[in-house]
């Protein structure tokens, strides 16, 4: 819980800042909301009359606006507690970013719906601010989120999935990358480990992207973590052939890091007669 | 801002990289009886350390491999951060620069560089190999192409000793190849030069036309350099993006700009036969029939490991194909471009950006080049031939080649790798048309130099080490001259 800034990564030391400074902007906001939050609609609004466009916000009717200003107000602080112990603890705290993530989608998402459907200027500036606070916290979450690790626990099912798929038991010798999945995924992080922030943010993007590859090319409307072997292995073969270059491009770079771990194994290399034949040369 | 913690060193030349062009400017200016600092952002790795090859691609590659050209297609582009720079994870293949390419360059002639040519083929050992260190590769392709009438030759290498390892580009495991960390920078080191490893240079302070500081990181904190000249031999990307970053692309219009490299890609091929490709020198021989049309053919023979994620399949039918790792060949093919690229500036901690689209005439003569290698190879008696090639991936007849080349050509069809950038601070007299002159100074500043890849004015169509190297050791004696 206590853990100084030093002992977190820099991309979680960004989430950390950025949990900061909104934990202080929810709770001010939420102090503001009750003290004088009222009027707020109509100093918006009169922000707003000068654009042609704009519709005047609706005048509430008396009593609805104590109501509405709860429900802010409790809104607000429960942002301000969440983004705090996020703040206090990123990795520990992991599942409330997606409870702040969908209250931001949520709320930017409903803003966009009813300003498309009213013109009122508030509606404008509720969606852009939840929408930008929305991207923010998950750009910088992105990167943030696998903690001390390389990947996420998903994102190491992903590897574990596509690697089955390309090598799986059996077949031309016997063993398959289950048999060594523990292995190959240490040496599949250790790789991505000595690539600079954006390009492991990249390799981490790609695969997720080929989760999607059975939706992608119309295999199955599951992820490809959760589809059987052969579902998997006709996805990962119609992805890699696929007409589309950036569709067919992610499989490569993600192949590298399940392949070369797997080849670089000392009984795969033996089994395969590169070990064997190096040693009696050499 | 400097701040009390730094580490300040102080010298009369400082030399940022100690790859081809640093570390033989570096044991030049030494030699010259100079106080030099060579800074090398990688660590140093013994002989003995070389590890596997995995260990070799993680420790010694900028960013694991995975340095992209971005554009269409993305390619990769493999850069050494190692004491050595990419010297020590090349193929260790040298080429002469190509007169007809140096008489282009109007400041400098032929007959001025090749004493400095020969000078550094004679200090890294470059020789032509013995066909006995080429393997089975070179026993196919020799085949295929004595069937056609197509010339084929060993190629010349810096090597001492070699043991067939077959792993050049990893770290070569018993020291044979002469790259610079076991040549240039131990001569460097005799004459005096410090060499200091995992010291990155990150920032410049200047004083109107005169810089007067490098500052940067190293693991025990940041450290500044102050010395009388600066010589930035970081790279044809590196060097480009830092001097943008310090907002140099306004006085020299060209800087980053005119980014050149050798597309190349690999072409496959399965036999019935036992080759054991990797068991020999993986870039030993080289066909340059078809250079006339910039098209370069050289052996590139991979550890499984990279061989496999190129080659198309899946599931029962790849493990099928890694079990015949044995019975593959594999030989590369480049092209001299006529595409032009441009490096930016880094961002968000990644030191350089690079843009490149190949265009449709390179794109031709790849396929021409993946072409005539299948041809090549079905004459050496081959099953299948894995072209890279996204629309016909695999042929197995001289039918099929004629297929393959009428087929509709995108750039994005192909998964393509680059190699050798050259051209983004090119030498020349016009400082709208170049960024250093012919002493390799930069433009409009009083002691900065750069003696890299990137003052090549344009492709070379060869491998360019030995040019870079002699460039540098020009550049380096005429500072020590003027200074």
């Amino acid at each position: 819980m206590n853990k100084t800034s030093s002992a977190f990564r820099p991309a979680e030391i960004w989430f950390r800042r950025c949990m900061l400074f909104c934990s202080m902007a929810f709770g001010i906001t939420g102090l503001f909301f009750l003290l004088a939050g009222g009027p707020l609609p109509k100093w918006l609004d009169t922000l707003g009359t000068g654009r042609s466009v704009m519709v005047p916000y609706p005048v509430a009717a008396a009593g609805e606006g104590a109501f509405w200003r709860i429900l802010s107000v409790s809104m607000m602080a429960m942002l301000t507690w969440a983004t705090w112990i996020l703040f206090r603890n990123p990795r520990g705290n992991a599942a409330w970013v997606q409870l702040i993530l969908l209250s931001k989608l949520i709320s930017s998402s409903l803003y966009f719906f009813f300003f498309v459907g009213t013109h009122q200027f508030p509606h404008l500036v509720g969606w852009l601010t939840d929408g930008s606070l929305f991207l923010l916290i998950l750009a910088l979450w992105i990167p943030a989120s696998p903690g001390q690790n390389v990947f996420t626990r998903k994102e190491r099912q992903i590897l574990q999935a596509a690697g089955e798929a390309w090598i799986p038991r059996g077949g031309a010798f016997q063993d398959g990358y289950k048999d060594h999945a523990h292995k190959c995924l240490q040496e599949a992080e250790r790789l991505v480990l000595s690539q600079s922030a954006l390009t492991q943010l990249a390799s981490r993007v790609l695969l997720r992207f080929i989760d999607f590859s059975p939706l992608l090319t119309g295999v199955s409307l599951r992820r490809l973590r959760s589809l059987h072997l052969e579902g998997r292995i006709q996805s990962l073969e119609r992805m890699e052939s696929h007409p589309i270059h950036w569709l067919r491009w992610p499989i490569f770079a993600s192949k590298l890091n399940v392949l070369l771990p797997f080849l670089s194994l000392e009984e795969i290399q033996e089994e395969i007669g590169y070990k064997e034949k190096r040693a009696s040369h050499v | 801002m400097c701040s009390a913690s730094h580490k300040q060193y102080d010298c009369q030349i400082a030399v940022v990289g100690s790859g081809a062009g640093g570390a033989v400017a570096a044991a030049a200016l030494a030699e010259a009886d100079k106080k030099v600092l060579l800074l090398e952002e990688g660590k140093a790795y013994a002989t003995e350390d070389h590890g596997s090859v995995l260990d070799g691609f993680v420790r010694m590659y900028r960013d694991a491999g995975a340095t992209l050209l971005l554009g269409r297609p993305p390619m990769t582009l493999p850069l050494g951060k190692t004491l050595g720079g990419t010297t020590a994870i090349n193929s260790s293949t040298c080429f002469r620069p190509p007169p007809e390419k140096v008489a282009r360059w109007k400041g400098l002639t032929y007959e001025e560089l090749l004493p400095f040519v020969e000078e550094v083929e004679a200090r890294i050992h470059s020789h032509v190999v013995s066909e006995d260190l080429l393997g089975g590769n070179w026993t196919v392709m020799k085949r295929g192409c004595d069937a056609l009438g197509i010339p084929i030759e060993p190629l010349f290498h810096n090597l001492k000793d070699c043991q067939k390892s077959g792993r050049c580009q990893f770290g070569c495991p018993v020291g044979a190849k002469q790259s610079m960390e076991r040549t240039y920078v131990p001569d460097a080191a005799a004459q005096g030069c410090e060499v200091l490893t995992q010291h990155r240079v990150e920032r410049m302070k200047l004083d109107g036309n005169r810089v007067l500081s490098l500052e940067g990181r190293s693991p025990h904190g940041s450290f500044r350099v102050k010395a009388e000249r600066f010589v930035l031999s970081m790279g044809a990307l590196p060097s480009p993006a830092f001097l943008l970053k310090h907002r140099f692309g306004r006085r020299l219009p060209r800087l980053g700009k005119g980014l050149q490299v050798h597309p190349a890609t690999r072409v496959v091929a399965l036999f019935d036969e036992v080759i054991d490709g990797h068991l020999g020198l993986p870039q030993g021989a080289g066909i340059d029939h078809w250079a006339y049309r910039g098209v370069r053919m050289e052996g590139i023979f991979l550890h499984p490991g990279f061989l496999y994620p190129m080659m198309p399949g899946c599931g029962y039918d790849l493990k099928e194909r890694i079990a015949q790792y044995r019975n593959l060949s594999a030989f590369g093919v480049f092209v001299e471009d006529s595409t032009r690229g441009r490096v930016l500036a880094g961002r968000f901690g990644y030191p350089f950006f690079a843009l490149y689209n190949l265009c449709s005439k390179d794109a031709q003569n790849l396929r021409f080049g993946i072409a005539r290698l299948t041809e090549i190879y079905l004459a050496a008696g081959a099953k299948t031939v894995f072209t890279g090639f996204a629309p016909c991936p695999t042929v197995d007849s001289n039918e099929e080649v004629e297929r393959f080349e009428s087929l509709p050509l995108k750039p994005i069809h192909f998964e393509l790798g680059a190699f050798h950038p050259v051209g983004t601070c090119p030498m020349g007299e016009d400082p709208r048309e170049s960024v250093v002159d012919w002493r390799l100074k930069v433009h409009g500043l009083e002691n900065l130099y750069v003696m890299d890849a990137s003052v090549i004015p344009e492709s070379l169509g060869v491998n360019p080490q030995i040019t870079i190297m002699s460039l540098a050791l020009r550049g380096a004696r005429s500072l020590a001259l003027s200074h």
